[in-house]
């Protein structure tokens, strides 16, 4: 048997040469022997890759490195990538098939090979979980940090995948249901406990507690990694989609303002609404007209003079009744005065014309004539006189 | 009968009409919430105005908007939360700290999009968003905080997004 430190000397004095190799099987799956004779100059070294069993080959001739060396490999290259949830999901079953199996054990043999394969299995779900945890919130941070230089959608989108694909998933694998993974553990645990008291046999006591204790880790361990997942990745993943929405939004109105509205508000105006006493004003009026129900009397709006209108039939009714009549002209002076205090040559020209009205004949008694001061005109007219038209 | 109206019913018409937002933790909120239905037909039947309520401010708006104001106040914010996010912090968290005008000024004048605040006076922006209870004025006037009232713009970011989506 090789010594394991020899092993390790040649691993670290190849690691560049294993680096290339680790990186053509992850791109394709493999890596062929003539690939293998590029990196390595010497064969020998090829023969010793065989020999230390950090590689092997498959049956189609093609070569992988060995699962327990590409872990390794993985972890220092610190190029681990999160497992789907469907691989955390798997040791649901294989934890639950082993628990059965254990219930059901005939032998002592029987009893050891499950409880130490129990011990296998929840090792490496355990360091799964962890590595997976640590991932996703590396991969929140590094969205948060933005390293990869993505833009708004870009990150969006990300922070979705991360939390539909993996921590929705997750959550619903760590729920405490009758049925869920925490729930196998917990009952592994507490079967546990019970047998490291209750067996006889010294050596399964010992793996029983063994048992116990490692179950009782986990179970520790994903009660604090769920805690984690909801109280840190959550709410980062969702704030980093809160804010690239926010940013994107920012983004684009920065680019082109005016293509966008903005929030609607009130124009402060200087419009003076209110007096400072004005509410209770209104209210002591509003109250007044509430309280007393009076009839409200609306009063016959007055005509509105419009100005003095000849009106022929309402002066031949006046002139009528005085006649006959020995001056015509000084009668509608009076007439006019009488009904508007002030008379100008207008209105006074206007009543002349009812000198001609047919039912009225003119008098001239003599060729005298006389003088009426008006407002804005002095009239110089003849003395008429006025007699009824006998018919 | 008499008609009786809210407590503080002057107290709020003012400040509803001088454009201020009402926060959720002032005591005037509480009255117009408990008064909701009267104080949106009022100011819609005595103003034509629109009374808006949010989970963290009550205001009114018109058709007549004031443009310029809001406007500036986008941009400001726009590149405020673009430079906090270049630092590297958390935008929202920042919002909530008080920042003073001059570093405000500075924010905009190393960043990129510093053009496209061009011609805003950020001392006369604060102050009149400090008249519309969008910011509190801290230690001389020279440092602001944030009222949630900033959510009213930072909502209409998010509408943009979702627009370019």
């Amino acid at each position: 048997m090789n010594e394991p430190a020899q092993i390790l000397i040649f691993v670290s004095n190849y690691f560049n040469e294993l680096k290339v190799v680790y990186n053509l099987e992850k791109e394709y799956g493999s890596i062929s022997y003539s690939q293998l004779k590029e990196i390595f100059e010497r064969d020998s070294n090829i023969d010793k890759l065989f020999e230390y069993e950090i590689i092997e080959e498959m049956v189609d001739e093609s070569i992988k490195i060995k699962e327990i060396w590409y872990g390794l490999m993985e972890s220092l290259l610190d190029d681990t990538s999160l497992d789907m949830p469907e691989q955390i999901s798997k040791y649901h079953r294989s934890l639950s098939d082993l628990y059965t199996k254990l219930k059901s054990s005939k032998s002592k043999n029987e009893v050891i090979e499950y409880t130490k394969s129990l011990d296998k299995e929840i090792g490496k779900f355990e360091s799964q979980l962890k590595r997976n945890i640590k991932k996703l919130i590396e991969e929140t941070r590094s969205i948060k940090a933005n390293s990869d230089k993505l833009d708004y959608i870009q990150k969006m989108k990300k922070a979705s995948e991360l939390s539909n694909l993996y921590l929705e998933p997750f959550n619903i694998i760590m729920k405490n249901h009758s049925d869920s993974l925490m729930s196998i553990i917990s009952n592994i645990r507490e079967e546990a406990n019970k047998e490291r008291f209750e067996n006889s046999d010294n050596i399964l006591q010992k793996l029983y507690t063994k048992i116990y204790t490692s179950f009782g880790r986990v179970e520790r361990e994903v009660q604090n990694n769920n805690r984690l997942l909801i109280n840190e990745v959550g709410p980062l993943l969702e704030r980093i989609k809160s804010e690239s929405v926010l940013l994107l939004g920012f983004n684009n109105f920065l680019r082109n303002n005016s293509a966008y509205e903005v929030p609607k508000l009130l124009l402060k105006t200087n419009n003076k609404v209110y007096s400072k006493d004005a509410v209770w004003d209104a209210k002591e009026v509003w109250d007044g007209f509430y309280e007393t129900q009076e009839d409200i009397i609306v009063h016959s709006v007055q005509k509105v003079e419009n100005g003095w209108m000849y009106d022929e039939q309402k002066y031949l009714k006046h002139i009528e009744k005085v006649l006959p009549l020995d001056n015509f002209y000084y009668w509608i002076y009076r007439e006019l005065e009488a009904e508007l205090e002030i008379v100008d040559a207008k209105v006074f020209l206007q009543l002349s014309k009812l000198i001609h009205h047919r039912s009225l004949e003119a008098v001239y008694l003599d060729l005298n004539r006389e003088t009426i001061e008006l407002e804005d005109k002095t009239m110089d007219v003849p003395i008429v006189g006025i007699k009824k038209v006998l018919k | 009968m008499s008609f009786v109206y809210p407590k503080k019913h002057m107290e709020i018409v003012k400040s509803l009409l001088n454009g201020k937002f009402i926060l959720h933790n002032d005591a005037l909120s509480e009255i117009i919430i408990e008064h909701l239905e009267f104080y949106i037909d009022f100011f819609n039947k005595s103003y034509d105005y629109e009374l808006v309520k949010t989970t963290e401010v009550i205001y009114v708006i018109s058709d007549i908007t004031s443009e310029k104001f809001s406007r500036s106040i986008m941009l400001v914010l726009a590149v405020i939360s673009w430079e906090l996010n270049r630092e590297g912090k958390n935008i929202y968290a920042e919002l909530e700290k008080k920042h003073t005008l001059r570093s405000i000024e500075e924010m905009i004048k190393k960043s990129s999009f510093k053009d496209s605040c061009r011609g805003i006076n950020v001392e006369k922006l604060f102050k009149d968003a400090g008249t519309r209870n969008l910011v509190i004025f801290l230690d001389n006037e020279k440092t602001v905080k944030f009222t949630s009232a900033v959510n009213v713009f930072l909502e209409k970011a998010k509408e943009i997004a979702e627009v370019s989506l």
